[in-house]
């Protein structure tokens, strides 16, 4: 091509010929147009100044501390949940007929037949090491933190399982009349959620929270099937529930977590350098680095999501819970570019604190109640109020987490009805009858602040529908029911 | 630099073949495809056949980028910005070389250039962005800004427009008609996403209008500069 270094103009002819094959400049004009418009992009976002390497550094360095501290196998409850879970004879027929459901239900003569207890033979080695797991107070799931989001975490589901399967054990022994052994497996599923929460991840801390309502659930069904009369046995569930659930101290835990997996998700997604090797959480996800284009927006978003989990995260530490409907507005008024990431992780996060609330709520319903019953065996009459229980059985009356307002009491002289099963065919519901007229409600207000009458939607009771059908407010209160007070004869 | 002067034909680059074909008739599809022909030997030194190759090279990159292997992914932006380089090489060689811009010309282009590469090297994003995207980027604005330039001067040129002010202004019209569609597209984005504030926020998408404006704008000299430009062309090759 000797024209190339010839300084010479050319001939306009062939301008005119090169001009007029525009169709063979469409494809840079095209390629040049994607090209143009993330140059464009990038000069209008602009970004943020934070050096991607170093931040993904310091995240992962971060992420890597809150491993928990390695346990050796001699004390290592999660070989024992191993070989617990390899011993489980599962039941092979629907959920609705397993034991599993019905450890929480009223289940007539379901826990005197035989099922059951061929059920339960089968799991006896599997139920016993459960119960030793659980008596060894640490436990190390061997998690790779630094996967990040991408972690695995099976022993979750796990732990769940387990937990109903003590729960069937616990209702079992209360239905033989020994407390001391139920209230044993009541306190060994309280172990597994401590267990499960080990790690500071809020999927732990919800599975956790699960794992708490299955076992408050057990007490409760116990308590109105099964209930016992004595005051030590009594005592020995008040013993097992306890009163360890502490909101923001879980919720703060959490949250400190999180805010470093979701910089350390937010960095790994930007980063090249895991394209070289280095395990980050997309990385791990097999998400290429440069998808769907974050690194435009990546400075903005992090100092937004940043910014947000800090104001959240003190909230927290100072006591206060996180409204949730406030989140939108903080992300908002933080905001200095597009706040995609932030604007899909937070608003969920935020709720965490409700989850951890509610939880502890229970906590205080369940022990309020077991303290009436309580009063009951000794008295051998009903109380008239709370106020009756404090000093004697309760240190004062126990006040709501959500809205700090003592515990109210209500008999409920139409019972209630249980929630049927999803119908199968030719099965009428479970209760066509309202169970318990004359059951004692113990119970907050929940997160809505009105007084439910001690309802909650999400419980398992059928509730009669709301004579103004257009409220959105469902029934939130947080309770315990205690069955209606049978007076004992007196003893001669 | 030469001052911009009415280029004179060379009379050994005149393809003879026209001059020949003209004393026989011959039909319509015939003439056309000869005169395409022709057109296709008139353009030697500017074909662009030559970087056509790029198409390939392109789509390899594209292909490459889905392939879940992370060192066959590292040189995806390698080959992508590799491509760019060629077609900058390509028009800054039609554009210094061939076209023989003048002084000021050269001037305004470079400062053109200066400034955009100026603005995207400083800006704190290009920190976030990452090595591969800076050496995509930065010669893209390059190869934009000489493309431009080139279709600019050659349209300049066709339409016997000699003028310094003139050329200048079809240098910078070549500038915004090849960037209109980006401009016009990102400012849709902006328009119609506004209302997404997590996305859009208030003081990106008061943006979109300056960037639609400029895209309109773009479009229209485009097409009327364009026509022109390729109804003079026309005029020029297949004259008899």
């Amino acid at each position: 091509m000797p024209e190339t270094s010839v300084a010479k103009p050319h001939p306009r002819r062939m301008l005119a010929a090169w001009y007029l094959r525009s169709l063979d400049r469409s494809f840079i004009s095209v390629f040049m147009t994607f090209g143009l418009v993330l140059l464009f992009a990038l000069l209008l976002l602009r970004g943020g100044a934070d050096d991607v390497e170093s931040n993904l550094r310091k995240t992962r360095a971060d992420v890597l501390a809150l491993q928990p501290e390695t346990v050796d196998d001699a004390n290592n409850a999660m070989l024992d949940y191993q070989g617990a879970n390899a011993a489980i004879v599962r039941f092979s027929g629907q959920w609705t007929d397993s034991p599993e459901y019905f450890a929480s239900r009223s289940a007539e003569g379901y826990f005197a037949g035989q099922e059951v207890k061929t059920y339960l033979q089968q799991n006896a080695a599997a139920i016993q090491r459960l119960l030793q797991a659980a008596d060894k107070p640490r436990c190390d799931w061997r998690l790779n933190y630094a996967a990040g989001y991408a972690m695995m975490l099976p022993h979750l589901s796990m732990l769940r399982s387990d937990a109903r399967l003590l729960s069937v054990y616990a209702r079992e022994c209360a239905h033989q009349r020994d407390h001391t052994e139920a209230a044993h497996a009541i306190a060994a599923m309280h172990a597994i959620a401590r267990h499960a929460e080990r790690d500071p991840l809020l999927i732990c801390g919800l599975v956790s929270i699960a794992i708490d309502g299955i076992a408050d659930q057990t007490i409760e069904s116990i308590v109105l099937w099964e209930t016992p009369t004595s005051a030590a046995d009594i005592e020995s569930y008040r013993k097992s529930a306890g009163l360890y659930r502490k909101w923001h101290e879980r919720a703060l835990r959490t949250l400190e977590c999180e805010k470093r997996f979701a910089l350390y998700t937010l960095d790994g997604m930007v980063n090249e350098s895991q394209l070289n090797g280095s395990a980050s959480a997309t990385a791990a996800l097999g998400v290429p680095y440069y998808v769907g284009g974050a690194i435009f927006w990546y400075g903005a978003d992090r100092r937004c999501c940043l910014k947000v989990m800090n104001d959240i995260i003190e909230e927290t530490r100072a006591g206060k819970r996180t409204h949730d409907d406030t989140i939108n507005a903080r992300i908002e008024a933080n905001q200095t570019g597009p706040a995609i990431f932030t604007t899909l992780l937070l608003p969920s996060l935020g709720r965490s604190s409700d989850a951890f609330a509610r939880n502890q709520e229970q906590a205080i319903a369940t022990d309020a109640a077991l303290a009436w019953l309580l009063f009951r065996a000794k008295y051998n009459r009903e109380p008239k109020s709370l106020e009756e229980l404090a000093p004697e059985f309760l240190a004062a009356v126990p006040h709501g987490v959500f809205h700090d307002l003592p515990l109210r009491v209500r008999t409920d002289t139409s019972g209630f009805r249980e929630k049927p099963p999803p119908l199968k065919t030719g099965t009428a519901p479970l209760s066509a009858a309202p169970l318990l007229p004359g059951i004692v409600r113990i119970y907050t207000v929940g997160k809505n602040g009105q007084d439910d009458q001690g309802l909650c939607a999400n419980a398992g009771e059928e509730l009669k529908p709301k004579p103004n059908a257009n409220s959105e407010i469902e029934e939130d209160d947080t309770g315990f029911r205690v069955p209606p007070f049978k007076e004992r004869e007196a003893t001669r | 630099m030469n001052a911009a002067s009415p280029a004179p034909e060379s009379p050994a680059l005149k393809p003879p073949a026209i001059v020949q074909k003209q004393a026989a008739p011959e039909g319509r599809v015939a003439r056309w495809r000869r005169c395409r022909r022709e057109l296709k030997l008139s353009a030697a030194g500017f074909d662009l056949q030559r970087i056509l190759p790029l198409a390939g090279f392109l789509l390899s990159a594209f292909g490459a980028a889905v392939v879940p292997n992370a060192t066959v992914q590292a040189v995806v932006p390698w080959m992508v910005a590799a491509s760019v380089l060629l077609i900058a090489i390509y028009f800054g060689h039609i554009l210094f070389f061939r076209l023989q811009c003048s002084l000021l010309e050269f001037c305004v282009i470079i400062a053109a250039l200066g400034n955009l590469e100026g603005l995207l090297l400083t800006t704190p994003g290009i920190f976030s962005v990452g090595r591969d995207w800076v050496i995509v980027l930065a010669p893209l604005g390059v190869a934009w800004l000489f493309y431009g330039a080139v279709i600019g001067l050659v349209q300049a040129e066709l339409c016997d427009r000699r003028g310094t002010f003139a050329r200048l202004f079809h240098i910078a019209a070549g500038w915004l008609s090849t960037g209109a569609p980006a401009l016009l597209a990102l400012g849709a984005i902006l328009w119609f996403g506004r209302n997404e504030k997590r996305v859009i926020t208030p003081n990106l998408a008061v943006w979109a209008i300056p960037m639609l404006v400029a895209g309109a704008l773009g479009i229209v000299l485009r097409f009327w500069i364009g026509r022109a430009a390729s109804r003079a062309a026309k005029e020029i090759s297949f004259q008899a």
